[in-house]
């Protein structure tokens, strides 16, 4: 799944430890989701979304939406 | 309930690691004199108790691993789930293997300790793959 965490991120000048600390994960969490090897669950995702103040859509792309994931 | 803040998971996995070399160094220790201890005495019961003596550590290391597993982020705890899942069928499938080649083969007898060190090596080798892809 894509995202936007890191331009967000970026955006409010946050390392990637500050940022672990917002959402309690680990900085290596917070690595794995900017470089898209892992998607959050349901749960961190909206913490995510509400820490941003952005609605889910704006942060995560769904791969349907756009072009098919190639594995499927 | 617990009154205390509870750790972030980065200062989990910081005091999980603290306290896993302290236990094993205690262990180490623990391990050198039993064996000291036995070898230069008469046989006795008290025996059995130096023999135990060194599990008490490992015991702490797994009361350790328990606090700092719920205390780790979702990555965090699946990654060592999945290492120690391996780690747990790796070593069943050798020590089964091995234990026939000992009965029907007639190979060598290994002690059962060494299922401990097998558990272990499987499991942070695992680890280190697992935790790699989501670099």
């Amino acid at each position: 799944m894509k995202n936007r965490v890191h331009v967000l991120r970026a955006e409010k000048r946050w390392t990637q430890a500050e940022l672990a600390e917002r959402l309690n994960v680990s900085r290596q969490t917070i690595n794995a989701l900017e470089t898209e090897k892992y998607d959050p669950s349901l749960q961190l995702a909206f913490s995510i979304a509400r820490l941003f103040d952005k609605p889910m859509e704006e942060i995560f792309l769904f791969e349907a939406d756009g072009a098919p994931p190639a594995h499927s | 309930m617990n009154t205390k803040p509870r750790l972030s998971p980065d200062a989990a996995y910081r005091h999980y690691n603290r306290n896993l070399w302290v236990a094993m160094s205690l262990y180490t220790v623990l391990i050198l004199a039993c064996v000291y201890l036995i070898k230069h005495s008469n046989p006795g019961p008290w025996r059995y108790l130096l023999a135990v003596l060194p599990a008490l550590p490992v015991i702490w290391v797994m009361w350790s691993l328990y606090k700092f597993l719920t205390r780790a982020d979702e990555l965090q705890r699946r990654l060592h789930l999945e290492a120690l899942s391996v780690a747990a069928g790796v070593t069943a499938l050798l020590t089964l293997t091995y234990g026939f080649l000992e009965d029907f083969a007639g190979l060598p007898h290994i002690p059962a300790w060494w299922t401990f060190v097998v558990i272990d090596i499987v499991w942070g080798a695992t680890h280190c793959v697992l935790r790699n892809r989501y670099k």
